[in-house]
């Protein structure tokens, strides 16, 4: 009995060590490797990242130790079925914590130790921790505000709206926002930096009136509006950036209920919802638009995936982006020209990945939409007005991306 | 190299074995072994090889010269060895302390501070080396003529980062005349499973509250969340420390090696005295042996005694870091031991139990306080918050703390830490052979062999009840063994995979031996 007992565990224990030895070098055979063996990819859609490639010897990075720390992170890549051990491990670790949450009586709980989100086990929902205010945060809400107070000073003949997209950080909504002493919530964003914009630029703040509002309006495992929020938001704006004119008409809506979407917080705190978000687009009449993406002619699809939805020719990793693979990933810029409006008013909209899914319907008003990432766009804004004739600036930015210093020196960079 | 790095667990250990049983005889074994423990060094401080190479080098010289040398010479190369190693270990790891105090004493810059990183494990080599050669100067072994057999001795990797201190008496045979067994080889195994678990799942978890409720400080935390941290951080140190040790001794196992057990259960001691004859076992009685017995022990005038005593524990405080906290650390040991060896011993040992338990772990865990936090000023901040002076919860809330989440683990570590696992598998062995019940509960329970601190019986299977006591039991008996060993084997796998999953998945792994 001991015999088999010990030879079991011995070789157990040499199976899960030699794991990663045994399939390198069974890569080199002619053997085929079951599916769930390999690391198929060269990117974890869950991490976000690219797999580490096999590091490069040298007498300078061994020294250093960059050698040592790519190599650990080339071996843990190898490791077969990474991300469904990832999600495992964490799910473990939340199993403890849901059973801590049960004396206390809390619904939301971290989704793993050490987990920068939580999990809202009542409305399903994952969610990134709110951040406390610091004067860190405080000086970077007014650096924002003086870069666009400069930028709106400079420019008086324009119409310029900002709008701030309610991020579930300092949303109200967030399940965690009452459980956290003196986070950075709307209330300290509106007067920390919205009070102190300039009048000239008018400000449309898209706070979620409550929490059904909001998970009505955004995906509960991403940080993102869904097209419904989008359009809402789109309808306000358009109700201060041209006022009396008449939003797009919808007359129904696409889902795509067999492909899930498990967003950004599901993929950062390791969490699946256990109700999948889905993708969802507005059907309308859209007008004859061409796009141009970073100066390639590109076609209408590139901005909303609607046939490659329909024919099914999407990724087949479970954790695939969704948001970004429906609407399109961020670009520095996009020109899109609406062939059915007339020659004249044109806009620049300044906008994070909030804006992929709002860009269609504003384009619906103007000739000409210049929609620009400030992340990924290497000259200023001012620039970009002085050698394009707009007469209108949207910004739509969450609260993360115009404390963003890149931001900051995007919008403020020529006056200041 | 850290054990809890993919690259030992998926690379260099497999790499490692499966060359060890490939090449055949003893001395290519052991020089494998010297290389890959070089390898294993220089991987994570190649500056600092040559350092290792120098000591193997000088301490063999020394040893050889030493054993092959009469009267007072002998003493002056003992001497000049010690100094040797003394003075290695001194530069790299006491300059800058020392750089720091003199010049802030005498207000002005007059020893430059050279902020060397610290060569990991110089501490436990500089030790193993110094036992090796004052055990040869003793006449108590013989010097080691191959270098390379020496060399391994003491950059054996198993050992070299957080000990145990492995003397060359314990392992001077079993350099030639050791011998691999498959039953080793899967007892190593399970105690290497035990050991990385007990690091990874248990001592990082924990540490990711520890290391928040320090980060945040007393004020924010108030007096639950500094209690939930000093808690956190005292099964942390235990299961990180401990768990190196059983890998260590786990290593050893699977390459024919038996070093002495390092951890006995210190959480379940009822004295100070008692804890510090469960922890850290090789370091105490490294101090006991070659410090405070040669000054002259407890045979003793008083004050000579607590001078001897005051030696060992100032010494004792001082390896473990450069800095105060680490020799305020030594000093408090210092005065718990003469309070309870003068004063409370006796009145101490007809309490009931549960009340030596308590005033041990609250013993220990003021020790540990001192041992964690350095600056001085948020060890009183700390402080302050454990008495509540910033209320319950300090400027936090009670959720936000995130005390509450990690319960289950922290119920975990304190099971952990008692020895109800061997005590459970008393029982099953003692119900399938119809031995008697040992009488006593799990807290009571101890190492088979405490004089010896064998480590034959951990996880070794066969030893738990031989065959002609199990072939007397009856059939269904045999087979509920059966079950529970092969339940344990499952589970110790189990362990590992998920280990891996979380040294895979980047999980928080602090190093907490860079100060040693």
């Amino acid at each position: 009995m001991y015999q088999s007992l010990r030879a079991a565990f011995i070789a157990c224990f040499s199976l899960v060590l030699c794991a990663i030895l045994i399939t390198a070098a069974l890569s080199f055979l002619p053997v085929g490797l079951p599916a769930w063996l390999k690391n198929p990819t060269y990117s974890s859609q869950l991490e976000g990242r690219t797999y580490e490639k096999r590091p490069s010897l040298s007498v300078a990075a061994l020294e250093d130790g960059s050698f040592q720390d790519a190599f650990e992170q080339y071996v843990s890549d190898r490791i077969p079925s990474r991300d469904r051990m990832l999600m495992a491990n964490a799910s473990l670790q939340r199993a403890l914590i849901a059973t801590a949450a049960l004396p206390f009586g809390y619904d939301v709980y971290p989704t793993f130790y050490g987990s920068g989100t939580v999990y809202d086990s009542k409305a399903d929902m994952v969610a990134p921790l709110p951040e406390r205010q610091s004067p860190k945060q405080e000086e970077s809400y007014r650096a924002a505000a003086e870069a666009l107070s400069a930028f709106a000073s400079a420019h008086p003949d324009l119409n310029m709206v900002f709008c701030e997209v309610d991020r579930l950080e300092f949303s109200g909504a967030n399940p965690a926002s009452g459980l956290i002493s003196d986070p950075i919530d709307r209330p300290y964003m509106r007067s920390r930096f919205l009070s102190q914009l300039p009048s000239n630029l008018q400000v449309v703040d898209l706070e979620a009136t409550d929490k059904e509002a909001f998970v009505t309006d955004y995906f509960r495992s991403d940080h993102h509006w869904n097209v419904g929020g989008a359009y809402k938001g789109y309808t306000k704006i358009l109700d201060t950036l041209l006022p009396g004119a008449t939003p797009v008409t919808v007359y129904g809506s696409d889902t795509w209920d067999n492909i899930p979407f498990f967003g950004s917080n599901a993929r950062l705190g390791l969490c699946e919802v256990v109700e999948h978000d889905v993708i969802t687009d507005l059907a309308y009449d859209e007008s004859d638009l061409s796009v141009r993406i970073d100066e390639r002619d590109e076609s209408i699809e590139s901005l909303r995936h609607r046939e490659s939805y329909d024919a099914g020719a999407v990724s087949d990793d479970r954790y695939q982006n969704r948001y970004a693979e429906y609407f399109h990933g961020d670009f520095g810029i996009i020109e899109i020209t609406n062939h059915d409006k007339p020659e004249g008013e044109d806009i620049v909209l300044i906008g994070d990945s909030f804006s992929n899914a709002m860009e269609r319907f504003v384009a619906e008003h103007y000739r000409t939409t210049y929609v620009i990432d400030p992340r990924r766009y290497p000259e200023t804004l001012g620039d970009f007005v002085e050698s394009h004739p707009v007469e209108n600036v949207l910004f739509v930015l969450g609260g993360t991306t115009y404390v963003n210093p890149t931001v900051i020196s995007f919008i403020g960079g020529a006056e200041g | 190299m850290i054990f809890s790095s993919s690259t030992f667990l998926l690379v260099f250990l497999p790499l490692t074995v499966i060359c060890y049983f490939l090449v055949l005889g003893r001395a290519c074994k052991n020089i494998l072994l010297l290389l890959a423990s070089l390898v294993f060094y220089a991987w994570g401080e190649p500056v600092y090889l040559f350092l290792m190479i120098v000591s193997i080098i000088v301490n063999w010289g020394f040893g050889v010269a030493i054993g092959s040398t009469h009267g007072p010479a002998r003493k002056a190369l003992l001497a000049l060895d010690v100094t040797a190693n003394l003075g290695i270990l001194g530069f790299f790891k006491y300059e800058g302390f020392l750089a720091a105090n003199v010049n802030a004493l005498l207000g002005h810059a007059l020893i430059p501070d050279l902020q060397l990183p610290l060569p990991i494990g110089i501490s436990f080599y500089t030790l193993q080396a110094l036992s090796y050669v004052v055990d040869v100067y003793r006449d108590e072994v013989p010097p080691q003529r191959n270098p390379l057999y020496l060399g391994m001795y003491i950059a054996m990797f198993p050992q070299l980062v957080a000990g145990p201190i492995v003397r060359y008496s314990t392992i001077q045979d079993q350099i030639l005349h050791r011998h691999e067994s498959l039953r080793d080889f899967a007892a190593g195994a399970r105690l290497f499973c035990v050991g990385l678990a007990k690091k990874v799942l248990l001592a990082n978890t924990v540490a990711i509250l520890a290391t928040n409720m320090l980060a945040e400080g007393g004020p924010a935390i108030g007096a639950i969340g500094a209690w939930a941290g000093l808690a956190a951080y005292t099964f942390q140190i235990f299961f990180d420390f401990s768990g190196y040790s059983d890998m260590a001794i786990g290593l050893g196992k699977m390459f024919g090696f038996k070093y002495l057990r390092n951890f006995n259960y210190p959480y379940i001691s009822r004295s100070v005295t008692e804890f510090w004859r469960r922890w850290h076992i090789s370091l105490s009685s490294f101090f006991r042996d070659y410090v405070y017995i040669p000054l002259g022990g407890n045979r003793v005038t008083p004050p000579r005694w607590v001078f001897n005593l005051a030696v060992v524990w100032l010494l004792t405080g001082f390896w473990h870091g450069a800095a105060w906290n680490y020799i305020l650390w030594g000093l408090y040991y210092l005065a718990l031991l003469l309070l309870e060896k003068l004063l409370i011993g006796q009145w101490l040992r007809r309490l009931p139990a549960p009340i030596q338990w308590a005033y041990t772990a609250l013993a220990f865990m003021g020790g540990w306080l001192l041992f964690w936090i350095e600056d001085l000023s948020a060890m009183g901040q700390y402080l302050l918050a454990l008495v509540g002076a910033f209320g319950a919860t300090g400027s936090s809330t009670f959720w936000e703390l995130g005390a509450w989440s990690f319960i289950p683990v922290l119920l975990m570590c304190a099971l952990a830490s008692t020895p109800i696992v061997p005590w459970l598998r008393a029982r099953v062995v003692a119900w399938t052979i119809g031995r008697p019940l040992a009488k006593g509960t799990f807290m009571s329970d101890d190492l088979p062999n405490t004089r010896l601190l064998s480590t034959d019986s951990l996880c070794d299977y066969e030893g738990y009840a031989s065959d002609g006591e199990l072939s007397d039991a009856p059939r269904r008996r045999k087979v509920a063994y059966g079950v529970v060993l092969l339940a344990s084997d499952i589970a110790l796998v189990a362990m590992l995979l998920l280990s891996i999953a979380s040294v895979a998945s980047g999980s928080f792994n602090p190093f907490i031996y860079f100060r040693f």
